[in-house]
């Protein structure tokens, strides 16, 4: 079934693309389907890039992140709450790619076009939902992530990644129970992942806890306590690492009747496997165990939202490899623009305006991914809004301390991220 | 169309599709493939960095325009994605290899007919 969906996936997006392609495309410029170049810095990023992605917004960390840290009910009726989204990528990487004739005889492609340099696009789509009733709740996430090269002109790259795409990947995210799970190997070269996650959570009082089922074959975890929002979740599934995270999400300082001009308080820890192996490493494709150790990126980060109800200051340090403070950003937005966990759901100011942030960060050398150490400039905007019953939230990134901890080759990489929840 | 959503459309539409590669891409991807190697059989990004440094000081790369200039195929060279096979030919390389070949870049670099064609000790001078 799997099949079934990269070739639906790619043929009709090709198809949408290439229609598009013949006519905003440079002359010169019209060449058949792009053919990666192993060996390449770009070759390697970009195998790293899907396993990264893949990762990220797993169904598990989507879970985490958004079901299971917010406040469940203990109502007496049954009820729930549903999350879409979206997030889009242009530019994770680059890559050298070779570039034949096209299948349309009348399509030229010049010599000066045969190898050139192209972006990688990812697209990443989660579903969420939880419907419960008493302090039992049922629990439902589902992702999908894929990647693919850029198209070969600006208008028909725009669209495919805001127009084309985007009903696909959340789409199948959506209905990710009904097809095969694809987990992304050492060496896999796929465009498409698929996996999801099913259990219940108990609401224990002052804390609640998550099990789950991963359609990967794995299990899930989190337990979360409701004062400070302290947290842990793990996620593992059978021939992939475990990956976990500890933290203190938006505490409230008027929980302790402190005031509330302090702002909401994050702390995070998390521990991500990214390296993929090459196929010289001892085992045979994947990577020697000096280096699988070396790999994982371990992470610390502090912020403090909504301080003086307009301000947010944002650090984080990277522990290994290579320690380093990796980002440093100061936001302004519109008072009380993040809502706390456990927000007054008649509070219909809070949650709702305007973010712009920018700062910097700092990159390594990473010589084995084609990059030299770098400071780049970041930015963030972001716009949200809710009623009574449904909240959506638009965020563009550009260079973000969370883009590049998730893909670390880019350079100049832009992002969206669209995110819809209700509640019912 | 408003302005935010105008703003947004310039800036996705400055996000070009593909660039040239640079002339020397071929080279400088022999560099990283060595960073890469090095790095996969010790565990050690410090290393991978390193070897790619003594790469950059010890080789001098030979640009390899992308667009042939002659008009029959031997005039022409090698295609250009084959200017690759290098860089591909050390990623590929046993980590026993790289473990006694150590900082000797010779050894790498004789892996692959393609090597030569990409970058030159800086001891031979320009070509």
């Amino acid at each position: 079934m799997i099949a079934f969906i990269t070739l639906f996936w790619s043929v009709s997006t090709a198809e949408a693309a290439s229609d598009q392609s013949s006519t905003f495309a440079p002359e010169g410029s019209e060449c058949g389907d792009p053919q990666l170049i192993a060996g390449t810095a770009g070759f390697r990023n970009t195998q790293e890039a899907i396993v990264r992605q893949a990762n990220t917004y797993s169904a598990s960390a989507f879970a985490a992140r958004h079901l299971d840290r917010e406040r469940s009910g203990d109502n007496d009726d049954w009820g729930g709450r549903f999350v879409v989204e979206l997030n889009t990528t242009y530019g994770a990487t680059k890559l050298p790619v070779f570039q034949p004739d096209a299948v349309n005889p009348s399509d030229v492609c010049s010599a000066a076009n045969r190898v050139v340099s192209r972006g990688l696009d990812m697209q990443a789509g989660n579903f969420g939902l939880t419907v419960g009733k008493g302090r039992w709740s049922f629990l439902l996430s589902t992702s999908l992530t894929s990647a693919a090269t850029a198209s070969s002109d600006q208008f028909s790259r725009v669209l495919m990644n805001t127009v084309i795409a985007p009903p696909y990947v959340v789409g199948f995210a959506a209905t990710a129970p009904l097809w095969d799970v694809v987990v992304p190997g050492p060496l896999d070269f796929g465009g498409v992942k698929l996996d999801w996650l099913a259990g219940a959570r108990a609401d224990l009082g002052p804390a609640q806890l998550s099990a789950a089922w991963l359609g990967s074959r794995g299990g899930y975890a989190q337990l979360s306590e409701r004062t400070l929002g302290a947290y842990v979740f793990a996620a593992k599934s059978i021939g992939q690492p475990v990956i976990w995270q500890t933290g203190m999400d938006r505490f409230d300082p008027e929980a302790l009747g402190l005031d509330a001009a302090i702002g909401l308080t994050s702390l995070r820890y998390e521990v991500i496997p990214t390296a993929v192996g090459l196929p010289s490493a001892p085992d045979g494709g994947g990577l020697s165990e000096a280096a699988a150790k070396a790999s994982r990126l371990r992470v610390g980060g502090l912020s403090q939202q909504n301080l003086a109800r307009v301000l947010d200051l944002a650090g984080r340090y990277r522990l290994a490899p290579d320690p380093a403070i990796s980002e440093l950003a100061l936001g302004l937005h519109t008072p009380d623009y993040h809502r706390g966990r456990s927000a007054d759901e008649d509070d219909e100011d809070a949650g709702k305006g305007a973010l712009v942030s920018g700062g910097m960060v700092s990159t390594p050398a990473a010589y084995a991914q084609g990059l030299a150490p770098a400071t780049l400039p970041s930015a963030r905007v972001e716009l949200s809004g809710h009623n009574e019953d449904y909240t959506g939230r638009l965020a563009v990134i550009y260079n973000d301390p969370e883009q590049l901890q998730l893909y670390p080759f880019a350079r100049g990489a832009l992002s969206y991220q669209l995110t819809v929840a209700g509640t019912f | 169309m408003s302005r935010p959503a105008a703003g947004l459309a310039l800036a996705l539409t400055a996000c070009a599709g593909f660039q040239p590669v640079s002339d020397i891409q071929p080279c400088l991807e022999v560099g990283y493939a060595l960073a890469a190697i090095t790095e996969t059989c010790s565990g050690d990004r410090a290393a991978g960095n390193a070897r790619y440094q003594q790469f950059r000081e010890e080789y001098r790369c030979i640009p390899t325009p992308v667009e042939p200039k002659g008009d029959s195929e031997d005039a022409a060279g090698p295609a250009p994605e084959d200017l690759y096979d290098c860089a591909f030919a050390i990623e590929q390389l046993p980590c026993e290899l790289v473990e006694s070949a150590g900082d000797d870049l010779e050894v790498y670099l004789s892996v692959s007919p393609g090597c030569p064609l990409v970058a030159e000790p800086k001891g031979e001078g320009a070509r």
